[in-house]
């Protein structure tokens, strides 16, 4: 059993799509998934990208198969400047404890680091526990239990409200 | 006292920059600014753009000045897409009660029915009660309250021993 990190070709396209709709079942939000495989293959790889990804692969008996991703694009502070993003990070669950996260989660870290990106940051369920812990190991702040920074969001309707304030 | 809410030009870096100093004040945060305006001018307005920014502007006897911001980037969410993440928002306390804040985040929303963004997020101090009442008038959902969701970062020693971690082909 072979596993590679590699950067993520247009052919992982359907492979990470399955592993996004596993993550979205696995956080109990799969009726949140608006996003077909054609708009998510363009977004990822067509002319002009939205994020980037890095993938697990696992070659097992002559036959390649994902098992874990990571979606990451940059943001921006405007104390600090060009920051990245980490959207998702997914490893499936009988492939977790063999250090395919921490390679995920390093790939995307050694990008910041080539781009000066001072910052890699992210979200997480409070009530994922074992989650937590293991960015806090990590040495990540939980900057909503230490700052007391919230995320918060506005949705259709209410952009569409607000929108309409506009001159 | 007209006050005009248009898109950024580089010539606004140093009032951005101002107010992006005013902010970090009233967020108790200002030990935390690094950030360099020859920088912004870059990132802003270069060859490769990493944020777009609506100022409010007030024009006086003949001089104009800023008055107030939002600065704002596009993000990915893997369910639904484009969405917009609004970075900065911030109106100098003696022009707030007057719409400007809203005119500002009206024209981030109007960017993001155009572009057909599903979702405009943004992050707010939970000490800041009269801010979180403002965006939840507004409609905004408190997801950290709702939801349990905790900003996370990786910054400094532990962002570098992370990265010795990988091992990309």
């Amino acid at each position: 059993m072979c596993i590679v990190i590699r950067k993520a070709e247009v052919k992982d396209c359907p492979g990470i799509f399955d592993l996004i709709t596993e993550l979205a079942i696995h956080e109990k939000h799969q009726d949140q998934m608006k996003i077909s495989l054609e708009k998510f293959r363009e977004d990822g790889f067509g002319d002009n990208t939205k994020f980037q990804c890095f993938v697990a692969e696992c070659e097992e008996n002559d036959t390649l198969r994902l098992i874990g991703y990571v979606i990451y694009f940059n943001t921006y502070s405007t104390w600090q400047g060009k920051c990245i993003h980490m959207e998702d990070i997914y490893v499936v669950p009988e492939y977790r404890s063999k250090g395919i996260g921490s390679k995920l989660i390093g790939s995307v870290c050694k990008v910041a680091d080539l781009q000066n990106c001072g910052r890699v940051q992210f979200i997480v369920r409070d009530s994922n526990k074992s989650a937590m812990k293991f960015y806090k190991h990590q040495g990540a702040i939980d900057l909503t239990e230490v700052q007391e920074w919230h995320l918060f969001r506005l949705t259709s309707d209410a952009i569409e409200k607000v929108a309409a304030k506009y001159d | 006292m007209p006050i005009v809410v248009r898109e950024a030009l580089q010539t606004d870096c140093q009032g951005i920059m101002d107010l992006i100093m005013e902010l970090a004040v009233y967020e108790k945060m200002e030990d935390q600014v690094k950030m360099k305006i020859e920088t912004l001018q870059e990132d802003g307005f270069g060859n490769e753009k990493y944020f777009k920014c609506f100022v409010a502007e007030r024009q006086e006897n003949g001089a104009s000045k800023l008055i107030g911001y939002a600065l704002y980037y596009y993000i990915y969410s893997t369910w639904e897409g484009k969405c917009i993440y609004m970075e900065d928002f911030y109106v100098s306390p003696e022009y707030r009660g007057k719409g400007v804040g809203s005119r500002l985040m009206g024209s981030v929303c109007k960017i993001a029915v155009e572009k057909k963004c599903a979702r405009v997020h943004f992050a707010v101090l939970g000490w800041n009660k009269s801010s979180i009442d403002y965006y939840k008038r507004q409609g905004a959902i408190d997801l950290t309250e709702v939801e349990d969701w905790h900003l996370f970062r990786l910054t400094g020693s532990a962002l570098e021993k992370m990265a010795a971690k990988s091992d990309t082909v």
